[in-house]
């Protein structure tokens, strides 16, 4: 249980350092195109609000199935801005002007993705919270 | 009583399954952000773009604004209502009908309204529409014929409604954040395409029209969703967490998708959203917004239905929702395939229909909030209060007669405003004056006596064809 939550609590915190580097990634972007910079800036501020607000939550839970069930909450929606990311930075819509901070911000959002899932199923081994709280 | 004590005097037994006939254990129970995500997540669907895209055609970005704002406004406030009484009663909508309808009532209004016209009339309809896109999305691809996608979409958002409500909730999970950012995309590419921020202030509508008749339409893209919100709230913990949840997604969620949408058509003068969101080039996500959000709606759309078959059938609730998503599915394919055939005269019927969900609305709030809450002083958790060994009537006329009314006046009599709003009126008004009116006469339209089990409402016939 101690390696899940570090290992939840390193992916929260990876999530809410990558949303920043997002983030001032995606204001340089907005003075070449404010438009195409506006869905990075929601996907950034929404991956940085679930993790910052996930590691609040878990830090102060100690019955492991109730850890569970906010860590598996949490991951959910880190995971899924992150397949948002994986699908739509490639697209021509963001390669038009921004190919460079397009693809840094697919990669993040790829390893969002990707370590979230693994995160939710040993969340979900672990703790026995359901996998959709 | 705590939660742990309230576990333990847990009386029913849930002989059907995802607690159709009985109230939602404590165990079952939900937080206030699972119940955001789950509406949200029924929200995410093609429609809402669609409903979006359409009054793009229609209004500048100002009254845009208006139309989506005051319609979402509407649909908040009725949901919301509705949402509450599924969360003090820990009933679904069809079970919670009984108290106003009778229990035959409510299986006859339950059926022949939520089933059919929301639950599986819909999935039908819906995916057909899938079906459809899919082929619009790759018109050369051979599985992606109208009939061929119906087939696999129809089995795919089946799984999840077997499932029941943690299937949904898995897939509300996945598709919620991803579809804020595609939204985000659509109203920064509807922008970027019209020319920028100025141009968009400036740009006309295709087709100018009133804005009554645009927050008329707002309101009737999602008020029959609005009225049976209580099939999802009253998983919640908190009695108004439900309402909440509905109140914040439809006023905040809703009205970004549906601007969103908007604009990208208004910028563009007429698209369909997903071509428009390819033409961008936005790429796969296009498709993934139209399968995920087509499948988190209509998945929904048979959960529902097929709760409202419940008390007809000797199966179990997943059975049914197998053997209707089954029916649904085999019907959009026919549909698909069959050159020249088409749902116009269906999707008639469903939208004549729905013009009386929101009847059966009008009835149960009268009832619950009016009727026990204002007029006999009943707190909130016992007002549609299952207790064993009850008696429940088997016809209730009060709810019958005000729904039919309502539904026959705000659908075929009053041609001005928005019949479904009128329907849920005039059925609410009936409803307090002849409830009102009868009490104080001592008159009684409810006939029959249905004792309540520990099985909740699971009839009798059923209990005895299990042999028990």
């Amino acid at each position: 249980m101690v390696e899940v939550r570090k290992l939840t609590s390193w992916y929260m915190s990876f999530g809410a350092v990558t949303c920043l580097i997002g983030l001032i990634m995606t204001a340089e972007l907005t003075l070449k195109n404010p438009y195409i910079a506006f869905p990075w800036h929601i996907a950034t501020i929404m991956a940085f609000l679930f993790a910052v607000t996930g590691l609040i939550r878990c830090k102060s839970v100690k019955d492991p199935f109730t850890y569970g069930v906010i860590a598996i909450q949490h991951s959910w929606w880190i995971a899924s801005v992150g397949l948002a990311g994986v699908l739509l930075g490639p697209a021509d819509f963001f390669q038009k002007v921004a190919s460079v901070e397009s693809t840094v911000l697919t990669v993040f959002s790829a390893v969002w993705l990707f370590w979230g899932i693994y995160i939710l199923y040993l969340l979900h081994k672990e703790t026995k919270a359901p996998i959709a709280p | 009583m705590s939660s742990q004590e309230e576990k333990s005097t847990y009386e029913w037994e849930d002989v059907m399954g995802d607690y159709a006939l009985v109230p939602v254990a404590p165990q079952a129970l939900r937080s206030t952000m699972a119940m955001f995500v789950i509406f949200t997540g029924v929200l995410a669907c093609i429609a809402a773009l669609w409903g979006g895209g359409v009054l793009g055609l229609q209004f500048n970005f100002r009254d845009m604004i208006i139309v989506a704002t005051v319609g979402t406004l509407i649909q908040g406030v009725i949901g919301a209502l509705t949402a509450y009484i599924g969360g003090s009663s820990r009933l679904s909508t069809y079970a919670f009908m009984s108290w106003p309808y009778g229990r035959y009532g409510a299986l006859l209004w339950g059926l022949a309204l939520a089933g059919i016209t929301c639950g599986i009339g819909w999935f039908a309809v819906e995916t057909w529409l899938f079906g459809i896109m899919m082929h619009d999305l790759m018109p050369g691809n051979p599985l992606m014929g109208v009939g061929v996608a119906s087939i696999w979409g129809g089995l795919l958002m089946m799984t999840t409604a077997a499932i029941g409500i943690k299937g949904i909730a898995f897939l509300s999970y996945l598709t919620v954040p991803f579809w804020v950012v595609i939204a985000a995309i659509s109203f920064s590419s509807g922008i970027m395409v019209s020319g920028g921020w100025e141009k968009v202030i400036m740009l006309q509508p295709v087709s100018p029209t009133p804005l009554g008749l645009g927050i008329a339409q707002v309101v009737g893209l999602y008020i029959a969703g609005a009225t049976i919100t209580s099939d999802v709230s009253r998983f919640s913990k908190d009695p108004k967490g439900g309402a909440l949840a509905w109140l914040v997604q439809v006023l905040v969620v809703e009205n970004f998708f549906l601007i969103g949408a908007g604009l990208l058509t208004l910028g563009m003068g007429g698209t369909r959203i997903t071509e428009a969101l390819l033409a961008v080039g936005v790429g796969l996500g296009a498709y993934l917004l139209a399968i995920l959000g087509q499948w988190t709606t209509n998945d929904n759309n048979l959960y529902s239905g097929a709760l409202n078959f419940t008390l007809l059938s000797p199966v179990s609730r997943r059975t049914l929702v197998i053997i209707l998503g089954l029916i649904g599915t085999a019907a959009a394919a026919y549909v698909g395939f069959v050159a020249g055939a088409s749902f116009d005269p269906f999707i008639a019927f469903l939208t004549i229909l729905g013009s009386f969900v929101p009847a059966v609305g009008g009835t149960i709030i009268a009832d619950f909030y009016v009727y026990r809450g204002l007029y006999k002083k009943l707190p909130p958790a016992e007002r549609y209060k299952l207790k064993i060994g009850d008696k429940m009537p088997e016809v209730n006329l009060t709810g019958w007669i005000s729904t039919a009314i309502g539904g026959a006046l705000g659908t075929w009599v009053i041609t001005a405003g928005i019949p479904s709003i009128n329907s849920l009126l005039i059925a609410f008004v009936i409803y307090i004056i002849l409830a009102i009116a009868l009490d104080k006469a001592g008159v009684q339209l409810a006939f029959g006596k249905f004792e309540i089990t520990k099985r909740g409402l699971v009839p009798k016939w059923f209990i005895r064809r299990r042999g028990e």
